[in-house]
């Protein structure tokens, strides 16, 4: 096990004390069922099966005979099979409804998340459209029966009264000045669909932060968290350790609000809601997109407030509830951690890169159980597992103590590339000169064509061999000027703006400027299937009225939506540009030719005033 | 009583033409409304003769809608002057009507030359409204 020697203090930490030492609190959202447990009471509790590329699911080893060691056994299968585990069976349907109604007073008791406001209530026609038809596709689509998430749910509480949960598998990775710190956490079931109306359900669930700590003064300072959020990755999941509007601490401890079903991990408490674009769309929205920044940019028109580019109307809308007001896990909370370290992985991790839990055959891939926390689903090793720092986008930081000598060390070679592009470039300057002669002397006879044209070809060949070599000598000048800049910055004290690197910030949705919240919310929810009955009740009966019909369809849903949302401003506003719009299009299309003649005529009549000033300068 | 006047409620090039817009648009609605109601005034209802009541009496509401309607377009044209909060409102409020009404009547088949000045003017209106600077402006 590897150590870590604080000159400091002359304390040496093993891994697990690192771990525990900036183990982090978890705040789960009130009415989360499932909660950080240990992989070998669930597996004991799982049978492993194989499902063949035919479609067949197989028993391999049956519940309860099931261990970590067995788990990890190689095991031979052809070409696109996968080994998955299965945690529950389908309880009979008279248990699942005993089951519901049991959930539905429980409900009822205890006062258990009711989402404050629909996910629908955030989002426009377009979204609540698509999100219906994301919804019919789960009767396409392989997913998570209701039965098999009431088992789960009956199996895991079972479990949990002997399994003390608050299990968290520790990892520490040394790498380019950094120690890494991953914390992994399992929890038996993703139930963020059947909940809490989110996008998916699956067994098994792999979830986790990464600390990156770096040596200062001699003493190892924990430098940025990020939080693994559904697949994301990149520079939007890490917080600087200083930024504390960003990143919450307890002492020396990363707070993280955990999602409710989903358990995403997010820096701060609220309701996230989380847009999934449908790639096939893309184009639609690129050309909405230029059209908001014409009339915004180029027309100077004002936009949707507050907004650089429009709202994005074909996404799918779900939200993640991490509100941190229900049980916590960390060191003086409901519930203690028991660390486990994954160092060297054992071979449950490195050795089994089946599912965790049952494999629905989802072709989109989100009802499948994840594979263990080093292996992505189709088995390939996971991003955050072999580059954690590429993971969050640190691959290109360097440890704060390392900033000053890494600038220096380029200054020096940027410095001495100077040099040397100084003596190459006088060298091809003076060839330039003599070859520039030779061409003069060359002029003098016909007989002579060729070879000019030779060496004229040579003469071109090595001036743009200068031109390259005199701009890169200019721009370095300017990168040794900005380099200089930043290590007197550094040298300083003064650091960046800790959300330099942040594109994409994930934020809670306001709450605010909705009103009526359970109207909105049922109105929501309604509207999506009641466009679809006006579309057809017209067809069949108004189809002399049609574009009458149409509008007043139009106008009613946008008159119900502009009063739940506060915005009947914006509603006449909006409606006011749309008829100027449209009288636009009238007047173009009535004297196009006329606009034509007279965008040439005025086009004619600036250019003879250009010309004319010009005559009297 | 006029509002305070702070850097962003400056009058801006974009509100004195939206201005005049209004005053030109509110100008000429007087104009047609007091054409159609001239033969009123100059006659008076009671030397009507009773054939010409039903002809005469369409002219007068349109007429008497027509004045009123240049009457609030002036008052709106004044408050946008001195930047009344409520008058972007009503001046986009008014625009949308007009507008609405003008595409009804080419839609109906109307191609009268006054109906494009107006659909022009209240194109006109609306993009000069809707400028970030002059919405700005009346923002409460």
């Amino acid at each position: 096990m590897a150590k870590e020697f604080l000159a400091s203090t002359g304390e040496c930490l093993s891994d697990l004390d690192l771990l525990r030492r900036y183990e982090p609190v978890i705040h789960f959202t009130y009415g989360e069922e499932y909660f950080p447990s240990g992989v070998d009471h669930y597996v004991k509790q799982c049978g492993l099966w194989v499902y063949q590329p035919d479609g067949r699911h197989e028993l391999l080893v049956e519940r309860g005979k099931l261990s970590l060691d067995e788990l990890a056994k190689p095991r031979v299968a052809s070409f696109g099979a996968t080994h998955h585990l299965k945690f529950s069976d389908a309880l009979p349907p008279t248990e699942v409804a005993a089951f519901y109604l049991q959930e539905k007073r429980q409900l009822r008791k205890t006062g258990a998340l009711r989402p404050k406001l629909g996910r629908l209530a955030r989002v426009g026609y377009g979204s609540r459209l698509l999100a219906a038809l994301f919804s019919l596709t789960l009767l396409l689509r392989g997913r998570i029966p209701g039965d098999m998430a009431a088992a789960a749910s009956l199996a895991s509480h079972s479990m949990q009264i002997w399994d003390e949960p608050g299990v968290y598998y520790g990892r520490v990775v040394r790498e380019n000045g950094w120690t890494v710190l991953q914390y992994w956490f399992f929890y038996h079931f993703n139930n963020w669909r059947s909940g809490f109306s989110g996008l998916n359900d699956h067994e098994a669930d792999w979830e986790m932060i990464t600390l990156y700590l770096s040596e200062e003064d001699g003493q190892l300072k924990p430098q940025w968290a990020a939080y693994a959020s559904h697949d994301y990755h990149g520079d939007d999941l890490r917080r600087r350790w200083d930024d504390r509007e960003e990143l919450e601490l307890q002492g020396d401890r990363p707070v993280v609000y955990a999602a409710a079903g989903s358990h995403a991990s997010y820096f701060k408490s609220g309701d996230y809601l989380a847009e999934i674009e449908i790639s096939f769309l893309a184009p639609l929205t690129l050309i909405i997109h230029w059209l908001y920044g014409f009339w915004t940019r180029t027309l100077r028109q004002a936009g949707i407030q507050g907004k650089r580019k429009p709202l994005n109307l074909f996404s799918i809308p779900f939200v993640d509830y991490a509100r941190g007001d229900g049980v916590s896990f960390g060191p003086g909370q409901d519930h203690e951690w028991r660390p486990v370290l994954l160092d060297p992985a054992p071979a449950w991790v490195s050795q089994y890169r089946g599912l965790w839990g049952w494999h629905a055959h989802d072709l989109l891939g989100g009802e499948n159980a994840p594979a263990g926390p080093m292996y992505n689903r189709d088995g390939s090793v996971r991003h955050a597992w072999y580059d954690p720092l590429g993971w969050a986008g640190l691959d290109k930081v360097p440890p704060p103590a390392q900033e000053r000598t890494v600038l220096e060390q380029r200054k020096v070679a940027l410095l001495a590339r100077q040099q040397e592009l100084d003596l190459k470039i006088s060298t091809l300057s003076r060839d330039l000169q003599t070859m520039g002669e030779e061409l003069a002397a060359l002029r003098s006879g016909p007989h002579l064509a060729t070879l000019y044209a030779e060496q004229e070809e040579s003469l071109e060949d090595v001036a743009a061999a200068v031109q390259v070599l005199r701009k890169e000598r200019a721009e370095n000048v300017v990168l040794i000027e900005a380099l200089e800049q930043r290590i007197a910055q550094l040298a300083g004290g003064e650091r960046d703006d800790p959300r330099a690197h942040i594109h994409r910030r994930a934020e809670p949705a306001p709450l605010e400027g909705l009103r009526l919240n359970r109207w909105a919310s049922i109105w929501a929810a309604m509207s999506s299937g009641l466009i679809l009955i006006c579309l057809v009740v017209l067809l069949i009966w108004g189809r002399h009225h049609l574009v009458l019909g149409l509008i007043a369809v139009a106008g009613a849903l946008a008159s119900i939506e502009a009063i739940f949302q506060r915005r009947v401003v914006q509603l006449v506003t909006g409606i006011t540009i749309l008829l100027a719009i449209l009288s636009a299009g009238v007047l173009i299309f009535q004297f196009f030719w006329q606009i034509v003649a007279s965008v040439v005529v005025l086009t004619a009549l600036y250019l003879i005033w250009q010309n004319v000033r010009e005559l009297r300068r | 009583m006029v509002e305070k006047v702070g850097s962003a409620r400056r009058r801006t090039p974009a509100i004195t033409l939206a201005t005049w817009l209004l005053v030109i648009q509110g100008s000429v609605m007087l104009l047609l409304g007091g054409l159609l109601l001239l033969p009123f005034v100059l006659k008076g209802f009671a030397n009507i003769r009773p054939d010409q009541t039903a002809l005469l009496g369409d002219a007068a509401v349109d007429g008497g809608l027509l004045v009123a309607l240049g009457l609030l377009l002036l008052i709106i044209g004044v408050g946008l002057f001195f930047r009344h909060s409520w008058s972007w409102l009503l001046a986009m409020t008014m625009q949308g009507v007009n507008l609405a009404v003008a595409l009804a009547s080419y839609f109906s088949g109307d191609r009268d030359l006054w109906l494009f000045l107006s659909m022009v003017l209240g194109l006109l209106l609306v993009l000069v409204l809707n400028q970030h600077e002059v919405r700005r402006a009346f923002q409460r």
